[in-house]
């Protein structure tokens, strides 16, 4: 049972298309755990394929029905879902499992400390940080004080912070106006996504020098 | 020899075109959806800042993995425009974006998770027609994020910068717009 879920206004950047990667693959390993969010994000295609529907129309060019009529014979090129042992296929729900595509034993895990692994992910934008953290359980999670977003997905085990626990499929999202305190559950050792969008938050022209990935 | 698949009032079926083309890989079939949805996902792409040559390519894409796809088309879930309306947008990211789309698989629902997956949605054309109404009917300022969170690649952050209001402004109004355009829907839809 799903309690914490993708805020909203997320679900409709995922829906549109306009989120980028990083937290799409959040959205994305949300919606694989939760049927009310995916329910949403239909409901919210509805209106984009509606909005389509009336956008109006741009004709292709003369030949373009009889060359894609000529192609459609030709096979798709195999995006092969990887074979992964059984506690990855467990931990990994499909999109992640996609994104990650290697086994959780095969990553390159970082030590954070004494209780605590990271392994950062590929990420298609170096403005954001995707990584799984490996946690036993009881221990204490990283604090952040980056000053942006931060998604935190469970994927095995739990999170406490204060009186609210989080379980697979939870998405607990930090930012720095309030005092977090997150802690592994004590019946297992945790393991989740992380993905962290700090830069996002530089505005303006400096910022634009500064980072060329910022769109405009 | 397509059956000419129509609802009830009159309107093109798409779903059931879709049907024919993932059953028996009907090319009369496809060329109707192609006539109909190609120029829609083209015309989609250009408001969205592609290229013309790019628009023109990602609609020839979009289509061919509609034909491919066909057969993933749920008529339970997700009715035709909405379920093109996902392909085009991926095609579209995946061409533009050099990043990959994050996408859920039926397959990836996790078990634990037993309920039922969406019912009623709108169909198609008729909707499409209605909706154009509405959001001209919406208040300026709602069909204004609207518009930018559809049509112009913008986040709710991304919007917020654009009109120097706050984050929180932007999500309200898309949700009140949202929720208005969902309710005309479903009053339309029962």
């Amino acid at each position: 049972m799903i309690r914490h879920h993708i805020a909203h206004d997320l679900l409709v950047d995922y829906a549109s298309g306009s989120l980028p990667e990083a937290p799409s693959l959040v959205v994305a390993t949300h919606l694989a755990c939760c049927a009310s969010c995916r329910e949403e994000v239909r409901r919210i295609e509805d209106i984009g394929g509606a909005l389509m529907e009336s956008a109006g129309t741009v004709p292709l060019g003369p030949d373009a029905l009889a060359a894609v009529l000529d192609r459609l014979d030709t096979r798709e090129p195999e995006t092969t879902a990887p074979r992964l042992d059984e506690e990855s296929t467990k931990v990994l729900p499909g999109p992640l499992a996609r994104h990650v595509h290697r086994n959780l034993g095969d990553l390159r895990w970082r030590r954070l400390g004494p209780r605590i692994e990271e392994a950062v992910l590929a990420s298609a934008s170096p403005i954001f940080k995707t990584a799984l953290l490996r946690v036993a359980a009881g221990a204490a999670m990283p604090a952040h004080t980056h000053g942006g977003r931060e998604y935190t997905l469970v994927l095995k085990g739990g999170i406490r912070d204060g009186g609210t626990e989080y379980r697979r499929g939870d998405v607990m999202s930090l930012d720095e106006t309030h005092e977090h305190k997150p802690v592994a559950t004590e019946d297992e050792e945790c393991i989740c996504l992380v993905v962290l969008d700090a830069p996002v938050r530089l505005t303006g022209r400096l910022a634009r020098l500064l980072n060329p990935f910022i769109k405009h | 020899m397509t059956e000419e698949a129509a609802n009830r009032d009159g309107s093109v079926d798409y779903g059931g075109l879709l049907h024919a083309v993932a059953s028996r890989g009907d090319r009369g079939a496809f060329s109707k959806l192609f006539e109909h949805f190609a120029p829609r996902i083209k015309a989609y792409c250009l408001k969205r800042g592609a290229p013309p040559s790019a628009a023109e390519e990602i609609a020839q894409e979009a289509m061919i993995k509609v034909w491919r796809r066909a057969a993933q088309f749920d008529p339970a879930r997700a009715s035709a425009s909405t379920w093109i309306f996902a392909i085009a947008r991926n095609a579209r990211i995946d061409a533009f974006r050099r990043e990959t789309r994050p996408e859920v698989l039926p397959e990836d629902f996790d078990a634990e998770d037993p309920s039922a997956d969406s019912f009623g949605h709108l169909a198609d054309a008729e909707a499409g027609n209605k909706l154009v109404a509405e959001v001209s009917m919406l208040p300026a300022d709602q069909a204004e994020v609207v518009r930018k969170a559809f049509f112009e690649d913008k986040t709710h952050q991304e919007i917020a910068q654009e009109l120097s209001l706050p984050l929180g402004t932007v999500k309200s109004r898309i949700r009140l717009a949202l929720g208005r355009l969902r309710k005309s829907m479903s009053e339309f839809h029962p």
